[in-house]
C-alpha cells in the first residue's frame, strides 16, 4: 500500500510538472547538487528526492524540506577524524580552509599522531600529505581530513585505549551534512549499525554504501567497526526518512560545528534541528538521550595507582591493565610491557615449522644505565657494528653468579657420628642355652663378636664417607667447571655474532665433490619446456620443412598427366603408333620418368 | 649452524666451522648428453664426473654451464621461474643430489635456515615441502626465512635491523621494511632477471640453436650483454638500452606501487615518522644507472617512507645465507638465555 501511494504521488508530480519551490528542492539537494558529475547516480538522486519529499503529508507539512532551505550542501561541511582531540564535522561557507585551521579547531593532534594527513573525498582517498609538507595546505569543503595515529599495536592495546574514549564512525552521503556516530563502549558491526539507520544491509553488496576503515582494507557486515571508519553512501541510495527517524529517536550522534564561531570547549550529545515523523521502530534501539553516555576520555589514574619500581624508579605498568588515555604511552615502554608479557608467556614452539620471532627480551632504545644487570638473568645483545653507536644499545652481561644450591652443600654431620651409629644388622641374637654358666659363655662371645662388627665398620665407613664427601665437593666443580665453559662459550658466540654482522667472518669456498658413481631414474625432459617452437606452426624437431604424403601423391598425379599427355614413338616394332589420344600406347621401354614413378608408387604403398 | 640458498642461478650453502664460515655453491643447471660411448669416453678424459640417468649422462655444476657453451648443448635450470618442477622426477632428483653435495654433514637436529622469496610457510608452497623433507632426511631442522629479510639481517645490522630491503634476483623481486629485525611490510613480485631476459631476446629475436637444431632464447648472450659497463638504463643510446630501460622501469613501478599499497593498507605508521635506509640487493641491482632510475621511481611513487638515503650492494654470493645465518645465531642465543632462566 504504502508503496504504491508512493509510485502514485510519483506520477502526479511528474505530470503535473516541478512547481517552482519543488524544483528549488530538488536542485538544491546536496545529493543532486553535488553529483552532477556522476550520471549513473544523478538520475535516480533526482528520483528518489522526488518520492522522499512527497512520501507523506505530515512530513510535508512539518519538514523544514517545505520551505525554501538556504542552498546548504554536503560541500560544505569538512570533517576531521583520527588523532586529533575532539573529531568533529565542520560547516563553513568557504570553498577551503587551511589544514591547520582544521586541525585548531579540532583540539589539535593527540601524542598518537605522526604527521601525516590523509584526505578522503566521496569516499576516494585523494592523497596522504606528511608533516614535512605545508600545514597551509587548503582543505576543500566536501573532503574528510583523516589525522593517521601512530600504529604498530597489538589490537587488544588498541581496544584498550579506546575502551573509555569516543570511538567515532562518520557517516557522510545521507541526508544534507554528514554526522558522527558514537559507538560508546559497544561494539557496533556494520550491519547492526546499517539496521540502526534504518537501512538495508544489501546495500553493501550492491556497492551502494562504501566503508572505509582507517588505514585502508576490506570490512563485511559482520566485522566490527573500528574507531575513525567512514561510512559514504552512494548519492540516493540511503532512505533518508528511515535516517531521519534514527536520529530523531536518540541515534547517538556529533553535531556540525560551525567553523567560523567560537571554538567550542566541549562535544556534547544533542538531537538535530530538523524534525520528521516518527520512523518505525528499528530492531536495535539506540540509546535514549536521556542516557548518560561518556564522550570525554576517562581521568588519568592516579600515581599511587601505578607501582614503581624501587630499584630503578622506573614506572612499571603491568601487562594488560588500565592505561592512562590522554598520555599516550611512549613506545618504548610499550614495547617493554610486551617484552615483559612475551617472558611470561610459555615458551611454544608450533611443530613443523620455526616461524622467524623476534629475539626474546630484545629491548630498545633503552638506557643502558638505568638497566639493572644484576637483578635481570637474561642477556640482551649488542647489535651495533663497526663501531658506529647511535644511540644507547645493549651489552652482554656476564652470567650472574653462581649460587651453590642448599641442597649441594656439605653434609652437616660429622663422620664419628655415622660411625658410632649402631649397626643396624646387631648381633644381639639371643641364642637358646641352659644355665647361667651358658649365659656368661654366650654374653661375652656376644660381646666379642659386637666388638669386632664395630671394629670392622670403624674401620670401612671413613672411606666411604670420605667417598660421598669427595664426589660431593667434586660436584659444585663440575658445575662450576660447566657454567664457566658455558660462559666462555656464550662469549665466543657473542663475539662471534658481532663478527657476523659486521661481515668480518671468513668464508672459506670448498669445492664441490659429486658422487663418483650414481644412478638417477627418468628422462631429461627439463629442456623440452626451453625450446622455441612458434615460427614452425607447432612442428617440433628441425626447423626445415618435411613434406608429408599428402604432397607426394599430388606429385603423383601431376606426372601421371604429364605423361598421359605426352608421347613417344617405339622404336623397337616398324609399326608406327599414332598416339594422338586414341589409344594408349604401353612403351616397351621403361623412361626416367616411369621409374619415378613407379619408385613413388612403391614408397606410397610402403 | 647452517644456512641454505635454494637461488634460480646457484645453490649455496654456508656453514658455520668454529671460527670461521665454510661456503659452498653450484649452478642450479645441468645438461644431458646421450648415453653413448664416445660422450663417455670424452667425459672420462676430460675428468668430468657425470650421472647416469636411464638413456643420458647428466652433467652438473660449473662444468655443466663450460660443457653447454663447448659442445653447443642448451644447459636446463634446475627451478623453473624459481619453483621446483613437478613434472620432472629426473630434476627433483637432482635436486636431492646437489643439495647432497653442497651439504654433505649430516645434522643432529640442529636448525637449518631455508631462504625462500616468500611464503615463510611450508603449507603454502610445495616446493619448500621438498626442501624440508630432504632436509630432514639430512637430520637437519628447516627454519624458513625469506630472501628480503635474511637481507636485511645482512646488511641494517648498524641500524639495528631496521630500514627498507629490495631484493631483486633471478626470479623475482621482494620489497620489505623491516624494525628490530621484524617483517612489517612485505610485497613480492615473480618478474625477475630471467624475464627481462626473456622479453628482450623475444623482442629481439635473440636465438640460439643447439647441435640438434632446436631453438631456443638466447639469454645467455643478453645476461652478458647486460653486465656490460657500457650499458646504463639512466641514459639509454641504442634501442636495445631503451627497451631495457622501459623494462626495469615498468618492473620498478610495478614493485614499488605495490609496497605502496601494503604499506598504506598497514598499521606500519612507525615508518613514516623514523628516517629509515633502503638496501638494494640482487643480480637485477647491479645494471648500470639502477640506483638514479630507482631513486627517481621511489620519489615519483612518493612512498609513505621516510627514507633517508638508497644503498645498492656490491654482488655477494653469501649474502642471503649470512644474514639467515644471523637470525639463526640471535634465535639461538636468545633460546639459551631464555633456558638459563
Amino acid at each position: 500500500m504504502c508503496h504504491f501511494r508512493h509510485a502514485f504521488m510519483t506520477m502526479v508530480i511528474l505530470t503535473a510538472g516541478y512547481t517552482a519551490g519543488f524544483a528549488d528542492v530538488v536542485e538544491s539537494s546536496p545529493s543532486v547538487a553535488g553529483q552532477r558529475n556522476q550520471s549513473s547516480f544523478g538520475r535516480r538522486a533526482k528520483n528518489m528526492n522526488a518520492r522522499s519529499v512527497s512520501t507523506t503529508p505530515e512530513w510535508q507539512s512539518k519538514s523544514a524540506y517545505t520551505r525554501k532551505p538556504t542552498p546548504v550542501t554536503a560541500s560544505s561541511f569538512i570533517t576531521v577524524l583520527g588523532a586529533v582531540r575532539s573529531p568533529s564535522v565542520f560547516e563553513t561557507s568557504d570553498q577551503s580552509v587551511p589544514l591547520r585551521t582544521l586541525i585548531e579547531r579540532a583540539g589539535g593532534e593527540t601524542e598518537d599522531s605522526i604527521g601525516t594527513f590523509c584526505l578522503m573525498e566521496q569516499g576516494h582517498t585523494r592523497s596522504l600529505v606528511s608533516l614535512r609538507g605545508s600545514l597551509d595546505q587548503e582543505v576543500f569543503a566536501g573532503q574528510i581530513v583523516y589525522v593517521a595515529p601512530r600504529g604498530g599495536r597489538t589490537s587488544r592495546e588498541v581496544d584498550l585505549r579506546q575502551a573509555r574514549a569516543d570511538r567515532l564512525v562518520l557517516i557522510s552521503g545521507v541526508g544534507n551534512e554528514p554526522f558522527l556516530f558514537n559507538m560508546g563502549t559497544a561494539s557496533w558491526t556494520l550491519e547492526s549499525l546499517l539496521v540502526a539507520l534504518g537501512q538495508s544491509p544489501e546495500m553493501v553488496g550492491q556497492k551502494e554504501v562504501k566503508v572505509i576503515p582507517p588505514g585502508g582494507g576490506m570490512l563485511s557486515l559482520s566485522s566490527t567497526l573500528p574507531h575513525n571508519t567512514v561510512v559514504h553512501f552512494a548519492p540516493g541510495a540511503a532512505r533518508i526518512e528511515c535516517l531521519q527517524g534514527a536520529l530523531e529517536n536518540g541515534f547517538p550522534s556529533k553535531k556540525p560545528i560551525k567553523l567560523d564561531s567560537a571554538l567550542p570547549q566541549q562535544s556534547t550529545l544533542s538531537t538535530p534541528t530538523y524534525r520528521v515523523s516518527p520512523a518505525p521502530l528499528n530492531t536495535l534501539s539506540p540509546p535514549r538521550p536521556g542516557d548518560d553516555i561518556p564522550l570525554l576520555p576517562s581521568p588519568v589514574l592516579s600515581e599511587t595507582s601505578v607501582p614503581q619500581s624501587k630499584d630503578t624508579g622506573i614506572q612499571i605498568e603491568p601487562a594488560g591493565s588500565s592505561i592512562p588515555f590522554d598520555e599516550p604511552m611512549p613506545f618504548p615502554h610499550e614495547l617493554k610491557i610486551r617484552e615483559e608479557a612475551l617472558q611470561k608467556a610459555p615458551l611454544h614452539k608450533p611443530e613443523g615449522r620455526a616461524p622467524l620471532m623476534l629475539p626474546r627480551n630484545w629491548k630498545a632504545d633503552e638506557e643502558v644505565d638505568s638497566f639493572d644487570h644484576s637483578r635481570d638473568p637474561v642477556r640482551t645483545i649488542n647489535r651495533t657494528s663497526a663501531g658506529q653507536i647511535s644511540g644507547p644499545h645493549q651489552i652482554i652481561t656476564a652470567a650472574a653468579e653462581f649460587e651453590e644450591p642448599e641442597d649441594r652443600q656439605k653434609p652437616t654431620k660429622s663422620a664419628r657420628d655415622h660411625s658410632l651409629a649402631e649397626p643396624e644388622n646387631s648381633t644381639n641374637v639371643l641364642v637358646a642355652g641352659s644355665g647361667p654358666q651358658s649365659w656368661v659363655v654366650l654374653a661375652l662371645v656376644a660381646g666379642v663378636a659386637g666388638a669386632s662388627v664395630i671394629v670392622t665398620r670403624y674401620l670401612s665407613r671413613p672411606l666411604e664417607f670420605q667417598r660421598e664427601s669427595i664426589s660431593q665437593s667434586e660436584e659444585p666443580l663440575q658445575e662450576s667447571a660447566e657454567a664457566c665453559s658455558a660462559e666462555l662459550q656464550l662469549e665466543k658466540d657473542q663475539r662471534f655474532l658481532e663478527r657476523l654482522i659486521l661481515n668480518k667472518v671468513p668464508v672459506v669456498e670448498e669445492n664441490i665433490e659429486w658422487p663418483a658413481t650414481a644412478r638417477l631414474h627418468g628422462a631429461a625432459v627439463g629442456g623440452r619446456r626451453m625450446v622455441i617452437h612458434e615460427s614452425h606452426d607447432g612442428v617440433s624437431g628441425p626447423h626445415f620443412k618435411i613434406r608429408e604424403a599428402r604432397d607426394t601423391r599430388e606429385m603423383e598425379l601431376k606426372l601421371r598427366k604429364l605423361l598421359r599427355s605426352s608421347t613417344r614413338p617405339v622404336e623397337r616394332n616398324n609399326d608406327v603408333v599414332h598416339t594422338s589420344g586414341m589409344r594408349d600406347v604401353q612403351p616397351v621401354t621403361v623412361g626416367p620418368l616411369e621409374r619415378a614413378l613407379r619408385t613413388v608408387d612403391r614408397g606410397v604403398t610402403q | 649452524m647452517v644456512c641454505l640458498d635454494f637461488g634460480s642461478t646457484e645453490f649455496r650453502c654456508l656453514q658455520r666451522s668454529d671460527q670461521f664460515l665454510t661456503g659452498r655453491r653450484s649452478p642450479a643447471s645441468y645438461i644431458s648428453l646421450p648415453a653413448g660411448d664416445a660422450d663417455q669416453s670424452l667425459l672420462k678424459q676430460m675428468h668430468i664426473p657425470y650421472i647416469f640417468s636411464d638413456d643420458s649422462l647428466i652433467v652438473l655444476g660449473s662444468s655443466a654451464l663450460d660443457l653447454s657453451h663447448a659442445m653447443r648443448i642448451a644447459s636446463v635450470p634446475l627451478l623453473f621461474d624459481g619453483l621446483v618442477p613437478t613434472n620432472d622426477p629426473l630434476g627433483r632428483q637432482l635436486i636431492s643430489t646437489v643439495l647432497d653435495s653442497i651439504l654433505p654433514n649430516v645434522g643432529d637436529r640442529s636448525p637449518c635456515g631455508l631462504i625462500s622469496r616468500s611464503a615463510v610457510d611450508f603449507e603454502q608452497r610445495t616446493d619448500l615441502q621438498l626442501y624440508a623433507q630432504l632436509l630432514h632426511l639430512k637430520g637437519y631442522v628447516p627454519v624458513p626465512v625469506t630472501s628480503a629479510s635474511s637481507i636485511a639481517s645482512a646488511e641494517l645490522g648498524a641500524d639495528q635491523f631496521t630500514g627498507l630491503v629490495l631484493d631483486w634476483g633471478a626470479s623475482g623481486a621482494s620489497l620489505g621494511a623491516y624494525r628490530l629485525g621484524e617483517t612489517l611490510v612485505e610485497s613480492n613480485l615473480v618478474n625477475g632477471g630471467n624475464l627481462i631476459d626473456e622479453r628482450i631476446a623475444t623482442v629481439r629475436n635473440r636465438f640460439s640453436w643447439d647441435r640438434e637444431g632446436n631453438r631456443y632464447l638466447d639469454t645467455e648472450k643478453i645476461q652478458a650483454w647486460k653486465k656490460s659497463p657500457l650499458i646504463r638504463i639512466d641514459q639509454p643510446r641504442t634501442d636495445d638500452e631503451m627497451l631495457l630501460a622501459e623494462i626495469y622501469r615498468e618492473q620498478m613501478l610495478t614493485i614499488l606501487m605495490r609496497f605502496k599499497t601494503a604499506i598504506t593498507a598497514s598499521s606500519a605508521s612507525w615508518l613514516y615518522s623514523h628516517e629509515v635506509k633502503l638496501i638494494c640487493s640482487g643480480g637485477c641491482t647491479q645494471v648500470g644507472g639502477f640506483l638514479p632510475v630507482f631513486a627517481k621511481f621511489v620519489r615519483e611513487v612518493d612512498l609513505p617512507v621516510n627514507l633517508s638515503e638508497i644503498v645498492v650492494c656490491a654482488p655477494d654470493s653469501f649474502r642471503s645465507t649470512r644474514g639467515g645465518m644471523i637470525q639463526l645465531e640471535l634465535d639461538r642465543m636468545t633460546e639459551q638465555s631464555a633456558a638459563a632462566v
